[in-house]
């Protein structure tokens, strides 16, 4: 097993993290939920090189990083389709195992389709733990990786090479929800509106949440609300009746109407969502 | 007499998630239910219970449905009794935090003398001498949500929150005070600076403040600041 690190960042792209598990049972401390924003891709990644599904490894958001490995590696990227390239003219294959050699330098590049791609090593990640996961605690715009980081895996040897199938990232998606803990509190019309409207998806999205372009008919005055505990997955209206819709790094904590719930299921569909695409919210069961 | 401490509604919160509801003001003695059912949750459905949310007023737990169902954990929480309960809870920690209230700490120390007509000396010495119950953290981890503050220091928001708050700066909000953990954009009223650190990721309980504790701030001079600061306490 070697030491010293396993690859650096020449240019970090838009926002490259680390992702593991998400850090559950501190929420009461106001520790956001956290973890990857598309698990199925993620865990996928680590499959296809022989890590556990919660290993940690790369989420990158479309524009992706250049990075120069110094070891040998056994490496997969899965989820949005990107068209990365090994030293200025290789392309490297999404979706299966690939082995790279020490001293390449791989360009992610811009995504052509999705959101957010996963980059795995195969290997034992020497991350420091904090609070049970790899990831940033306090979330904030800087906390994506710099020029110069250093990522320590030590590789474990043979893996098993594996494919899987590509994933698809249609423009308009329709999206399952349970009803959310203020779904009364919205009138017929409201009601009605937020399951046949169209919603666009604005540019004002990150691991926090996702705002919704269109605005189902708004309260007169918005009803108090008095802060309450928030699910990674909920949709809240907004005084304008816009919809926000909650992700991974929202705040533990909110004022808004919940109006809806994402089922699990489909928070992986949600993280590959840019802006402009379109969302239909679908109740499979009005029970909740 | 009527019964504050008792949850009016117990509802799902998606397929993964229960929230349950009490009275909605901002109280003392209904947060301290909402604390001791949280405990309570914890405890006994170890392998169901995923994770808590306590709030003022409600209380929101994410829990397994693969181990326990809606109907059979509603039927648990149901049971519940606050009088019992209350007699497990432990007296509530009070933290003694140190507050310096220099210019270059408390940016809006003027805004808020303004708003209340108050010179600075009357609002350090209201907002010193209350001993504030931590409702909830939230916002950040480690923000805690602090109340209430006396009427007459009650300030809006801003309506446009500043990029970039110092970690450590303690605000005012409505009548309800805060700190923040790390730096962070914000739109409380900033009147001064904790050297303290309200995360220590090297301790086994990481989190200076927690829910159902209480606060009382203490004046120091830039000076001590700067030492406490040096000692990464």
């Amino acid at each position: 097993m070697k030491k010293g690190p396993c690859l650096q960042i020449l240019k970090p792209g838009l926002q490259t993290i680390i992702v593991d598990r998400r850090r559950i049972g501190y929420q009461e401390f106001g520790v956001p939920f956290g973890g990857p924003m598309d698990w199925k891709s993620a865990c996928t990644a680590n499959w296809l090189v022989g890590n556990d599904a919660e290993n940690p490894l790369l989420e990158v958001t479309l524009l992706g990083p250049e990075i120069h490995f110094l070891k040998d590696v056994i490496i997969a990227l899965t989820g949005a389709e990107f068209m990365p390239v090994l030293n200025g003219n290789q392309p490297v294959p999404m979706n299966r195992t690939v082995a790279i050699k020490k001293g390449s330098n791989l360009a992610i590049g811009s995504v052509k389709l999705g959101c957010r791609a996963y980059l795995a090593i195969g290997g034992k990640w020497e991350v420091s733990d904090l609070l049970g996961s790899a990831g940033s605690l306090f979330t904030g715009s800087n906390s994506g990786m710099k020029k110069g980081d250093l990522v320590f895996v030590r590789d474990r040897g043979f893996v098993e090479e594996k494919i899987v199938a590509f994933g698809s990232f249609p423009d308009e998606v329709s999206v399952r929800v349970a009803r959310g803990p203020e779904f009364d509190r919205f009138s017929k019309a409201m009601i009605d509106s937020f399951f046949t409207t169209s919603f666009h998806v604005s540019p004002l999205l990150n691991r926090m949440g996702m705002r919704l372009e269109q605005a189902i008919p708004a309260f007169k005055t918005y009803p108090q609300l008095i802060s309450s505990g928030i699910l990674p997955g909920t949709i809240q209206i907004l005084p304008s009746g816009q919809p926000v819709i909650l992700l991974a790094d929202a705040q533990t904590t909110g004022g808004y109407y919940r109006i809806a719930q994402v089922i699990e299921e489909d928070l992986d569909t949600l993280a590959q969502l840019i802006p402009g695409n379109k969302i239909t919210f679908i109740a499979p069961s009005l029970n909740g | 007499m009527k019964d504050n401490f008792a949850p009016i509604s117990i509802s799902p919160y998606g397929n993964q998630g229960i929230l349950i509801n009490w009275p909605q003001i901002i109280d003392p003695k209904v947060n301290a239910a909402v604390l001791a059912m949280s405990s309570f949750v914890k405890q006994h459905y170890k392998e169901a219970v995923l994770s808590t949310i306590p709030a003022y007023c409600s209380l929101v737990i994410q829990y397994d449905p693969s181990v326990i169902s809606f109907s059979e954990l509603k039927q648990g929480l149901q049971s519940w009794r606050y009088e019992e309960a209350i007699k497990e809870k432990k007296n509530s920690t009070i933290i003694k935090i140190p507050v310096c209230f220099d210019l270059d700490f408390g940016p809006d120390m003027r805004l808020v003398c303004d708003h209340t007509g108050l010179n600075s000396a009357d609002v350090k010495s209201l907002f010193l001498k209350e001993t504030y119950h931590i409702y909830m953290l939230g916002f950040l981890p480690g923000f805690p949500y602090m109340g209430r503050l006396p009427e007459r220091l009650d300030c809006p928001r801003k309506i446009v929150p500043v990029k970039h708050v110092v970690a450590g700066s303690v605000g005012l909000a409505g009548r309800q005070t805060g700190i923040y953990p790390s730096d962070a954009p914000g739109g409380w009223q900033i009147i001064g600076r904790t050297p303290l650190r309200l995360f220590r990721r090297e301790k086994p309980s990481p989190f200076l403040l927690q829910p159902g504790d209480s606060v009382q701030f203490y004046e120091i001079d830039a000076i001590e600041f700067d030492q406490v600061k040096k000692e990464g306490l």
